[in-house]
């Protein structure tokens, strides 16, 4: 088996969750040196990707007959972690409610406009509401897919979470150019990645 | 709906100290009102109305305005958000909503009387090349929308555009 090619929304939670290890086993393997150098970060993956899933190992606990014995299932966790801003001010102690896989978690963010919440790592979708009374902001999210920083889709998809969203990318670089007070080029520079991915978190 | 839409956040690994940002763009305030005289003085606003906005594909706001009838939108710079009403789930209504300080023509010409008298609810037929009625031409239909509109705003119904008028416009249809 064990090299996995990665599908657009597989990330290294979902995937070692899928397999029964911990996401440290499979990205610290040797045999993923190179996927390592070339992602820097474990959950930004890219379609076509080669992922080396290791063998898992078997574990071996001696123990007396006719009594009773108790193990721990390590479990593995996906988070959620979240900034919500309001044209770029934090959106500090807004309620909210977030829908993964049909259980509904509610919760306010803190001073800083974060909110963070534990998430099955299969979860593909989710939707958050954020505000109260009649009107709500509706976030559909696909978890898992944010793309790297040096590929289109990765400029693309922060763009739209920083509220850039436009069909036409370079009109959308453009707008976000302007608006951080970076030369107006239309084009997705080292200097607009390293800004994009500072704002963005990631 | 199509599997592309929606935001992309990533979904982090227990350890992670990383986060995404979801960042709102500016508002663009809209007020739904009941024509200038009903019922009376400044209790226009339409409440109750569902909406919903839809910007790059996915649904970004979904709502139900209060008394005053007002939508904050939210509309991306150098891109567009989509208004739709909705009455039983369905989309009864639809206006695209653009950022753009040129999109409405000046209001000393007859194009920009005319977009504005269109955007307050003012029939003013179906000519021009997007059958909206806005063609820069002074049709029987524009002066006519031009009357309602001094009447209803307490103007001598004349229907010559003084700086009354294009004040009176400028300030309930904006730019």
């Amino acid at each position: 088996m064990p090299t996995h090619v990665v599908q657009q929304g597989d990330c290294l939670s979902n995937l070692t969750d899928q397999f029964g290890l911990k996401w440290e086993t499979v990205w610290n393997h040797p045999n993923n040196q190179a996927l390592r150098e070339k992602r820097s970060d474990p959950n930004v993956l890219y379609p076509g990707d080669e992922l080396y899933i290791p063998d898992r190992e078997t574990k071996e606990v001696p123990r007396p007959t006719e009594k009773r014995h108790k193990f721990v299932k390590t479990g593995i966790r996906a988070k959620l972690k979240l900034k919500l801003l309001d044209d770029f001010q934090p959106r500090a102690g807004v309620s909210y409610e977030l829908q993964v896989d049909g259980v509904q978690k509610s919760g306010v963010t803190d001073g800083q406009g974060y909110l963070e919440q534990w998430i099955p790592p299969s979860a593909r979708r989710a939707r958050l509401l954020v505000g109260k009374g009649t009107i709500k902001d509706v976030y559909d999210l696909r978890l898992g897919e944010l793309d790297p920083i040096d590929t289109e889709e990765g400029i693309r998809g922060r763009l739209v979470d920083l509220g850039f969203g436009s069909d036409n990318l370079n009109e959308a670089i453009n707008a976000y150019q302007k608006r951080e007070g970076l030369p107006i080029t239309g084009e997705a520079n080292e200097a607009t990645r390293n800004r994009l991915k500072e704002r963005f978190g990631q | 709906m199509s599997e592309t839409l929606g935001r992309v956040v990533a979904r982090l690994v227990a350890s992670s100290a990383a986060f995404n940002t979801l960042n709102l763009p500016p508002a663009v305030p809209i007020h739904f009102h009941r024509s200038p005289d009903f019922p009376q003085g400044d209790v226009r606003g339409i409440d109750g109305l569902d909406f919903q906005v839809v910007n790059a594909g996915a649904v970004v706001q979904l709502g139900r305005t209060g008394p005053n009838g007002r939508i904050d939108v939210r509309v991306p710079p150098g891109g567009s958000a989509t208004l739709q009403l909705l009455h039983g789930g369905a989309v009864v209504a639809e206006y695209e909503i653009t950022i753009d300080a040129g999109a409405l023509s000046a209001v000393n010409t007859v194009r920009g009387q005319q977009e504005r008298l269109r955007m307050l609810g003012y029939q003013i037929g179906h000519t021009g090349t997007d059958g909206n009625g806005i063609d820069g031409n002074q049709s029987f239909l524009f002066e006519r929308s031009l009357l309602d509109f001094q009447a209803d705003q307490g103007l001598l119904p004349d229907a010559v555009v003084s700086p009354q008028t294009t004040a009176s416009l400028t300030a309930r249809a904006g730019g």
